[in-house]
Parts: structure tokens; C-alpha cells; sequence
């Protein structure tokens, strides 16, 4: 989970009011941010994915103002007009089609407020701008830009050369994306476009979306003008981005300016603090939470989340979205809110009545029935993972090849890259394991194996399977077909059972056996071939039975 | 004092003055074993003394053996000869030449013959030969005299020879303790002890009129284990049991599934972190699902541009198929809820699972690649998060967790979402235990469910690491499992 850490100091000037940390923690929770670790005065919480706003600490206090009753309600900073515009050329289209931005000045940089920006920058292109593919932000020294025309264009990787920050060289478009650290990390984003992305002033290239700017126009702590440009895959997604860094540099004292983005076929107006208003019913709420909330209270509930309120009159209440609130999709999510100003843990648990019978699927029930039996017989249950090795099942096991495996794409560790096609494997595993532990170690287990079927819709068989290993010196296979008559005794299957003479290459031929209910050929059973055994280490005899669990229906 | 029969008969034989074991053992007809085990007895109750000494013995040689039966190869030679004497070649031609050449020697140094050079061969010429004291210690080891009666200098030709070596043996001393006299004084009666009761005592009912031989009840004896349910297994089996009770229905579905069904349907966006492949598993073979219910296909599919009719804004992007096609492990259990929501849209509704769900975590005390989800849904008509709490309130009482808190949280598929915590019973901490909300609009719109529906995944292993303790998940799931723990575990019964 993404986390923001802020300076708790800095946090209490921010908002305005003395509050302890104590308290800070226990209303963050119950607005539900979880405090992951305090360093002194350095607090980190967790932040959940929806809450991209909450990723610095300016979002964080602008948050506990309105709750803390200090500044309810919307928050919707000036904008003042300036000239620059910003004009997209038509080839950007085919290769990051979307940019947004502001101008911001009167910025005093401090320490705590320079990092705040770099740390914001940094975790909006980790969550929301999902590693910068589908949203990036570049902040610039507005003094180093030249003139007021900015264009956002599409060139070729070898036409333009420029210095990128953290280097002193010039390098190509194409050298940055092999060499420049940032150009190695980031350069999936352009895979297979054409045209490289880049953005110009009325000199040369200063931004070089989404990999990195230049130096002419890098940013310190005494810069005081900014630049600030979105590019990305998605134009609601760079617009919120750009209103939460908006909005934690108004909380600064900053002033924003606004700039024209000129289309190709239209021209909008950026940054864009529209304020989009949901119908909510009251009685819709209550429902939901469980709660008798009259539309006054509702209307000041959320007013201290940060929204505004236009209407609420008697059954519904008509609330203002603030502009970087990206997650509220649905009114739904306005309930949410409601919910959270009035606090989870003050509602009263209620149990509900709906009526309803319980009941076990027919194979939980078969297995719990199986599992009990087995139990009776002596046998210790084991519970083992679904994800085993192919060498597990295959060349340990003595078997040359397995063709109908299931596998996995990325695996963990190569001892987790197939689907278990059978039991025994995991039981051998587990044998493996405790070497020095007494015997006899007489184990089982029921559980889910699978294998590729293309007469399945996913095209993979899913199958409960029983497994049993008898391990000890005198372990045999006169033992082990005796456990496997008591189980089919059990479930009534004892006349049609027999075991037919075969060959597997996991047994000790002459000692191994088709399990056959009535006609089918439903699982095998022996004694384990020395040949295996000693590849898993095991210095015991073994002798085991597998079968489908159907079997036993 | 409660004694043996064993113990009473040596106790009777018992005298003042020391005896052997195998003396006690011939007076009282037991084995020399059972008299050493019924002294010692006898000792620990302070009835008797022992004392253990070892005693030096003399034993003949397989070669001192022969010798004492046939007589030493210079007493056969020496016999052998004719008064006048016998030459050495003769001599080699009548006996075989090792027990002439150990022969001559001792013949020799013993003086029974004397070695006369005539025509350049050796003539032995016989000499007297009384008994002499090798020949007497031999035949005194046969009888068995007493180590200290033998003659020293003899014991030491015979060690030379080979033909006797010395033998340590232990031997038990036992005479009675005052305390044993006391006992002895007052009467031993002897009478038939039974060791093991057979069919046959209780058929004939020869049983009667004698003892049983006392056992010493607080012996170890051999630790037993026998067959078990697993551990986890017992947790599955109670929290099924506590949902069944709670009027849950169980589903069931595949493990490996179409993302359509881990994620699409739940309102998770295809470029969602949790869907690369940081977070969950895909499968190489087979990659794709077949086919997917059209109808659903093109709701969801709208949902996700747009919201469609649902109210919702939805994730503003062009959804693809394909995506929603490729198989995974499934990372949670919601997939089920999906399926069998497309099947139960009309309230009422209550089911649940226990199931298996795979996550691409890094192993450690408490993260496994797969762990049980305990899943579960109602579905009813004005269900408010009110009926959420209260529904796990109900269900942590169940086990012990009387006190939950809830914190806001964020799912794709859920809204209002919360995550809930439990106080340790013992240790008093604050513990997150699972995760819940109501479902969506956009997620349940699709099915065309019209009423409200509120959901929840919780981790079997960290309920049961709460309330029983266990410190690292490893031990309670997989191979890498201790077969000691899993038998010595206490069994689950508590709530």
C-alpha cells in the first residue's frame, strides 16, 4: 500500500490548530489511514489507492481542517490568468495523447515544502499515474522557460538533443532511453511508438515526457515561478493530478495561473476546478448506513469531508465534488463520505434477518466424511500447497515427462511453477521434510489437483484427489491396500474394488496396481520404487495408494 | 509392603550372609535374570543390599580346549615314544610336524626327553614325566576351581601358549537389610501371581484365587500418536461449521479462472496494480479461458467505460476481451461470489467459502503464496453497513472475539469498504482480521441484481495465529510442516 509521510509539526501549522499526535492518529483511523510508523516527528500512514489526494501532507491537512470544523467545505483555489498557452501538434496523438498544466508563482520553497512536492510527484507516478504510463508530471523553472508558447510535440529519437537532469552530457532522445538511469526505468512507456514525446519553449526541448526534463529548467529551492506539465495516456487522470499538486501548493500560500491548452480541434482551459455535483436522496444514506440522518445533518457531515453542499432540503442533498476528489465515481461514494464525518465505530451493529438454510457443497461433505475415515485409520492429515515444482512431480518421481501440466507464467520459485497434477508428490515432500522425526509416518491428504483439459472451458480439469503414504521399515504394500480396502468399505465400495497388476515407473514393479472401482481405472497404488525414494532422500520404505475422490460417490 | 511373587521368593532365600545370584537363583528355581531384576527391586524398597563385584576367571582357548581333552602335544609325544628313542624324521612321519615342533621344545624344557646326535640324526630318548603343574591347571579350569586355587606360574605358561585367557565377570552379592528381616520375620506367603490375563484364565476362570502382579502405574510408556486431522483442517472445520450455523450456503468453483471472473466483473480496472504480475499468478498453458457469457461480456465492458446505467462515471477506457480472457490463480475467493452471483441475482441470498487463493508475495513467517480465504455474502433487500458489522460481530463471537472495530478502507468492488479488527483475547492488541463492504453498483449491476449485497474475505491462517498463538504461518500450511507439531497440537474445541 502506498504511504505518505509527513512532519508532524509542519502538519499542525498546516491546519491551523494544536492538536496532539495522538488525536491526529486515532481520527486519521477512523477516516481510514492506518499509521504505519513515527520516527520522532516524521508520522507515516498508509494511504489506500482511491485516495490519490492524500499522498502529501497538504492533502492530509486540507483534509483535517474541514473535519476539525476550522474551513468546512469546499475549498476552490483562485485562478489568475496568464498568457501562455500551450499547443498540442496532431502527431502526439499515435504516441502520449493527452497534456494538461499550470503556471504557479509567489512559491517559497522550504525545505519541508520542497520535499513534500518531490515526494507527491514521485508517489502520483507510482499509484494514480501507474508508473507514469498513464500519467506523468514534469515541474519547471518558469524563469528558464522563454517566451509564453509552449508546444507539445512528436519527434523522431535521434532529432533533438538536449541535457536531461542528473547528467552534464548532451544526449539524444534515444541515448537518454539506453542510457540515462530514468530513461532505462521508464522507457517501457514508449515501447514501439514511433515519435518520442517532447515538450518545447521558444528555444529548444525542455521536457522530455514521461522519462525526464532538462536542466536548463531544473528547480530549486529558490525557485519561486513554476511550470507545471501533465502528459499521459488519460486526460481525467493528468487533470486530477495536476489539482492535487495545485492544491498543495495553495495550501503553501502559492498563486495559480491559468493556461490554455490549444487542441488540435479545441481549446481548453487548464487547471480545471469545476466543481461536479451529485443528487444524493436522504433516505438513500440511511439505507445504506443504517443511520436516521436528517438532510441538515447529512449537508454538514460532508461539508467537513470538504464538499459543498448547494441544497438540502428536506429528501435528497445536492453535493459539490472538491476537484481533486478522483474517486467518487458514483453517489454511492458520497454515502461513503457521510459514513466516515460520523465515524464507522458510532454505528450501532445491527444483525440482520434475512432467512436462509446453511448447507455444505457434496464434495466438501464427501471429503469431511473421507477425511474422517482416514483419520480412524490412523493416518495423519496434511495440508499442502496446490503450486509444486515440475521437477516434483516429473524426474523425482521417476517419470520422464508430464505433458498435461498446468503452469504457471511467472512463478515465485521454481519448486512453485506447475499446479499439482497428483497428491503423492506433496506427501513425499512432506517425508522429505522431517527425516529425523519418528516413524511410522503414516500420512494423507484430500485436496485439489489439475490438469490441462481441453474439454473444459478454462481448458483445465480441477479434481479432488486422495492421497496416502505409509512410511516405516516394514511399510509394504499389503499394508497400504488394506488402508485403501477400509476406505472403500466405508463408502460401500468394497465389491467392485480390485487391483490390477501394472506397470509405473514410481513403483517397484510386481508391486504396483491399477485401483479399479467397477469398470473405471481410478487411482494407483504400491510400493514406491527405491529409484524415487532416494531421490527425495527418503530412507524408508514407502507404500502409498492415490485415487479420485469421485471414486468414493 | 506390596512385593512381587519373584521379589518374596528371593526375599525368603535371603540370609545374613551374602549369596550369589545364581546361588539364589538355584535355591529358588528362578532364572539367574529375575533373581538380579527382584534384588534390585528388593534393594530400592530397602529390603535387601547388593553389592556388585567382579571376578577374575580363567577360560581355555578353542586350541586349550583340544589339549585338555587329547593332553599337551609333548605329554602325546612323550607317550608316543619306544624306550630306546625315536628319531625326530620318524617322529615327523607319525604326528603332524606343528605338534612335533611345539612338541620338541617343552619336551625339552621340561627335561621328558633327552636329544641325542647319532649318524646326524636326532634321537630322542624318553625321559620320566610326572604330571607336571600345566597339565594339572588345565584340568582344574574343566572343573571349574576357583580362579584363586590355580597355580600363578602355570596361568602364566597356558596365557603364553594361547591356550587359557583371563575372564572378568560380574558378580551380584545380595544378603537381607534389617529391614528385610523385619519383613521375612512376619511371614512371606507365596502364593501364584498372574502377569497376563489370557482367554483362557477367563474361560477356565483359573484367574481365581490367585494375584494379578502389581504394575508400577506410573512407568512411561511408549507415546502414541495415531491419526489426526490436520490443524488448519480443524480451523476450516469450525468456521464452516460457525457460517453453516449462521445459515451460510457453501459454493464451489476453480481455482484457475478467466481474470473476467477474479477481476473484470468486480470492477477492477485492467490496468489495476493488483492485476500485474507483481500481485498474482497467470497461467503459460493453458493462457486463455474459452469462452465467456456474451450478455456479461458486454455489460461489464460498459460498465467499465462509462458506468452504464448505473450512475457511476466508471474507469473512462476501452476495455479489452482478451484480458479479461487470460487464466490466473486467483487471488481471491470473490470470484466464486461472481459466478454464483450470475446464477442467485434475486434476494435472498447468504453463502460463503472456505477456499484457497493464490498471491505472488514474498514467503515469510506470515505471508504464503496460498492461504485460505473464508468468504461470504448476503443478499437482501435494505442491507446496510449496519447489518455488515453486527453479521461479524457474530461471527467473531463465535471464537472468542467479542471486541471489533472498523476502519474505512478502499476496495474497487466495494463502497462503503471496511476493514475489521479484532482484540487479541490474551495479549489485548488490535489485529486487522478481514476485509468487506457493500458491493457496488457497477459490480452488481451487471448480474442485474437490484438490492444490495454486502461481502467479505477474511484469512483463515491469521484468525487462527489469533486465537491460537502460532507465531509463523509456515507451520500451519504446506509441506514445509513439522509432523511433530501436527501431532502434538492441541485440538480445536474452543469457541
Amino acid at each position: 500500500m502506498a504511504t505518505v509521510t509527513l512532519n508532524f509539526p509542519d502538519l499542525v501549522k498546516l491546519i491551523g490548530r494544536d492538536v496532539t499526535l495522538d488525536q491526529v492518529r486515532t481520527d486519521l483511523f477512523e477516516l481510514g489511514l492506518e499509521t504505519e510508523d513515527v520516527q520522532g516527528d516524521e508520522v507515516t500512514f498508509e494511504v489506500t489507492s482511491d485516495r490519490a489526494d492524500l499522498l502529501c501532507e497538504e492533502g492530509i491537512a486540507l483534509m483535517l481542517r474541514a473535519f476539525y470544523g476550522i474551513r468546512t467545505g469546499l475549498t476552490i483555489p483562485a485562478i489568475r490568468k496568464s498568457d501562455y498557452r500551450l499547443i498540442v501538434n496532431r502527431e502526439v496523438e499515435q504516441v502520449r495523447p493527452y497534456v494538461t498544466g499550470a503556471i504557479v508563482r509567489n512559491v517559497r520553497f522550504t525545505d519541508e515544502s520542497i520535499k513534500s512536492l518531490m515526494h507527491l510527484q514521485e508517489k502520483l507516478h507510482g499509484t494514480f499515474g501507474r508508473k507514469r504510463k498513464k500519467g506523468a508530471i514534469g515541474v519547471h523553472d518558469l524563469s528558464a522557460i522563454k517566451g509564453k508558447t509552449i508546444h507539445y510535440r512528436a519527434v523522431p529519437g535521434d532529432s533533438v538533443r538536449f541535457v536531461p537532469l542528473q547528467s552534464d552530457v548532451e544526449m539524444t532522445l534515444a541515448d537518454v532511453l539506453t542510457k540515462h538511469p530514468k530513461g532505462v526505468d521508464y522507457r517501457y512507456v514508449l515501447e514501439d511508438k514511433k515519435l518520442m514525446p517532447i515538450i518545447v519553449d521558444d528555444e529548444a526541448i525542455f521536457s522530455f515526457p514521461p522519462i525526464i526534463n532538462s536542466k536548463r529548467t531544473e528547480v530549486s529551492i529558490d525557485t519561486t515561478d513554476l511550470l507545471i506539465e501533465l502528459t499521459g495516456e488519460d486526460l481525467r487522470t493528468i487533470d486530477y493530478m495536476l489539482n492535487i499538486v495545485l492544491y498543495s501548493l495553495d495550501m503553501r500560500g502559492a498563486e495559480i495561473y491559468g493556461i490554455d491548452v490549444v487542441y488540435p480541434d479545441r481549446t481548453i482551459r487548464r487547471p480545471d476546478f469545476g466543481v461536479r455535483t451529485l443528487s444524493v436522496d436522504v433516505t438513500y444514506v440511511n439505507n445504506m448506513l443504517g443511520l436516521e440522518l436528517t438532510a441538515a445533518q447529512i449537508k454538514s457531515l460532508l461539508e467537513r469531508m470538504g464538499f459543498g453542499v448547494s441544497e438540502a432540503t428536506g429528501d435528497y442533498v445536492i453535493a459539490g465534488i472538491p476537484p481533486y476528489r478522483s474517486d467518487i465515481l458514483h453517489r454511492r461514494d458520497v454515502v461513503d463520505d457521510v459514513g466516515r464525518a460520523y465515524g464507522y465505530n458510532n454505528i450501532n451493529p445491527t444483525y440482520p434477518n434475512t432467512p436462509s438454510v446453511g448447507a455444505l457443497t457434496a464434495d466438501s461433505r464427501l471429503a469431511g466424511a473421507a477425511r474422517d475415515i482416514m483419520v480412524g485409520l490412523g493416518l495423519q492429515d496434511t495440508l499442502n500447497f496446490v503450486l509444486i515444482g515440475r521437477d516434483e512431480v516429473s524426474t523425482k518421481m521417476n517419470i520422464p515427462a508430464v505433458d498435461d501440466l498446468v503452469e504457471v507464467a511467472n512463478p515465485y520459485a521454481e519448486q512453485y511453477n506447475v499446479v499439482r497434477p497428483s497428491i503423492l508428490p506433496s506427501l513425499l515432500i512432506v517425508l522429505s521434510n522431517n527425516l529425523h522425526r519418528e516413524y511410522p509416518q503414516n500420512i494423507f491428504e484430500i485436496g485439489k489437483t489439475a490438469r490441462i483439459d481441453p474439454q473444459e472451458n478454462t481448458g483445465v480439469k480441477e479434481e479432488d484427489r486422495i492421497a496416502c503414504a505409509l512410511c516405516y521399515a516394514k511399510a509394504g504394500y499389503n499394508e497400504v491396500k488394506s488402508k485403501l480396502q477400509s476406505l472403500c468399505l466405508n463408502f460401500g465400495k468394497l465389491e467392485g474394488l480390485r487391483t490390477i497388476a501394472a506397470d509405473h515407473p514410481s513403483y517397484i514393479p510386481g508391486r504396483c496396481a491399477e485401483i479399479r472401482i467397477g469398470d473405471r481405472t481410478v487411482g494407483i497404488i504400491g510400493e514406491l520404487n527405491p529409484v524415487v525414494l532416494k531421490r527425495w532422500g527418503i530412507e524408508m520404505p514407502v507404500a502409498a495408494f492415490e485415487m479420485e475422490m469421485s471414486a468414493l460417490k | 509392603m506390596d512385593l512381587s511373587i519373584n521379589e518374596r521368593l528371593v526375599l525368603r532365600e535371603l540370609g545374613d550372609a551374602e549369596a550369589t545370584t545364581n546361588e539364589i537363583a538355584a535355591r529358588t528355581g528362578l532364572k539367574p535374570e529375575a533373581v538380579t531384576q527382584a534384588a534390585a527391586m528388593l534393594a530400592d524398597k530397602g529390603l535387601a543390599l547388593v553389592r556388585e563385584e567382579v571376578e577374575i576367571g580363567y577360560a581355555l582357548s578353542d586350541e586349550g580346549k583340544k589339549y585338555a581333552d587329547q593332553g599337551l602335544p609333548e605329554r602325546v609325544i612323550h607317550d608316543a615314544l619306544p624306550q630306546e628313542g625315536t628319531s625326530l624324521d620318524d617322529l615327523k612321519k607319525k604326528f603332524p610336524q606343528g605338534t612335533v615342533n611345539i612338541a620338541t621344545g617343552w619336551l625339552r624344557q621340561k627335561g621328558w626327553a633327552k636329544f641325542e646326535k647319532r649318524d646326524g640324526q636326532t634321537i630322542l630318548i624318553p625321559q620320566a614325566a610326572p604330571r607336571s603343574a600345566d597339565e594339572a591347571t588345565l584340568e582344574a579350569i574343566v572343573l571349574h576351581r576357583p580362579a584363586k586355587s590355580l597355580d600363578p606360574k602355570a596361568i602364566k605358561d597356558l596365557t603364553k601358549r594361547n591356550l587359557v585367557r583371563m575372564t572378568e565377570a560380574k558378580e551380584t552379592h545380595i544378603k537381607i537389610s534389617d529391614a528385610g528381616q523385619r519383613v521375612k520375620a512376619a511371614g512371606i506367603e507365596i502364593t501364584e501371581e498372574v502377569a497376563q490375563l489370557t482367554p483362557e484364565m477367563i474361560a477356565s476362570g483359573s484367574w481365581q484365587g490367585k494375584a494379578f502382579r502389581r504394575f508400577d502405574v506410573a512407568a512411561p510408556v511408549l507415546q502414541e500418536y495415531g491419526g489426526k486431522k490436520h490443524i488448519l483442517r480443524m480451523g476450516i472445520d469450525t468456521v464452516k461449521r460457525t457460517l453453516i450455523e449462521m445459515g451460510f450456503k457453501e459454493m464451489e468453483g476453480p481455482m484457475i479462472d478467466a481474470e473476467f471472473y477474479v477481476n473484470d466483473l468486480l470492477f477492477m480496472p485492467q490496468d489495476h496494480p493488483a492485476r500485474t504480475h507483481w500481485d498474482q499468478f497467470s497461467i503459460k498453458t493453458p493462457k486463455y479461458i474459452q469462452r465467456l457469457p456474451e450478455d456479461l461480456v458486454a455489460r461489464v465492458s460498459r460498465v467499465h467505460r462509462d458506468g452504464g446505467d448505473t450512475g457511476s462515471l466508471g474507469w473512462n477506457y476501452e476495455w479489452d476481451e482478451m484480458i479479461a480472457k487470460k487464466l490466473v490463480l486467483r487471488g481471491h475467493t470473490t470470484s466464486l461470489t461472481a459466478r454464483y452471483l450470475a446464477k442467485h441475482n434475486k434476494p435472498p441470498n447468504k453463502y460463503f467459502s472456505v477456499e484457497k487463493v493464490f498471491r505472488n508475495d514474498t514467503i515469510d513467517q506470515t505471508h504464503l503464496l496460498e492461504f485460505c480465504q473464508i468468504e461470504g455474502w448476503v443478499m437482501d433487500h435494505h442491507l446496510s453497513l449496519r447489518d455488515l458489522m453486527g453479521t461479524f460481530k457474530e461471527f467473531y463471537k463465535h471464537f472468542g472475539i467479542t471486541t471489533v472495530k472498523f476502519k474505512p478502507t478502499y476496495n474497487p468492488y466495494t463502497e462503503p469498504s471496511m476493514e475489521i479488527y479484532g482484540r487479541h483475547p490474551r495479549t489485548g492488541r488490535w489485529i486487522e482480521v478481514g476485509n468487506s463492504g457493500m458491493f457496488r453498483d457497477e459490480m452488481l449491476a451487471p448480474f442485474g441484481v437490484e438490492c444490495d449485497v454486502m461481502a467479505w474475505g477474511l484469512s483463515l491462517e491469521r484468525l487462527m495465529m489469533i486465537l491460537y498463538g502460532y507465531e509463523d504461518i509456515r507451520d500451519l500450511h504446506g509441506p514445509l510442516c513439522n509432523i511433530d507439531f501436527l501431532r502434538s497440537v492441541p485440538a480445536i474445541w474452543q469457541q
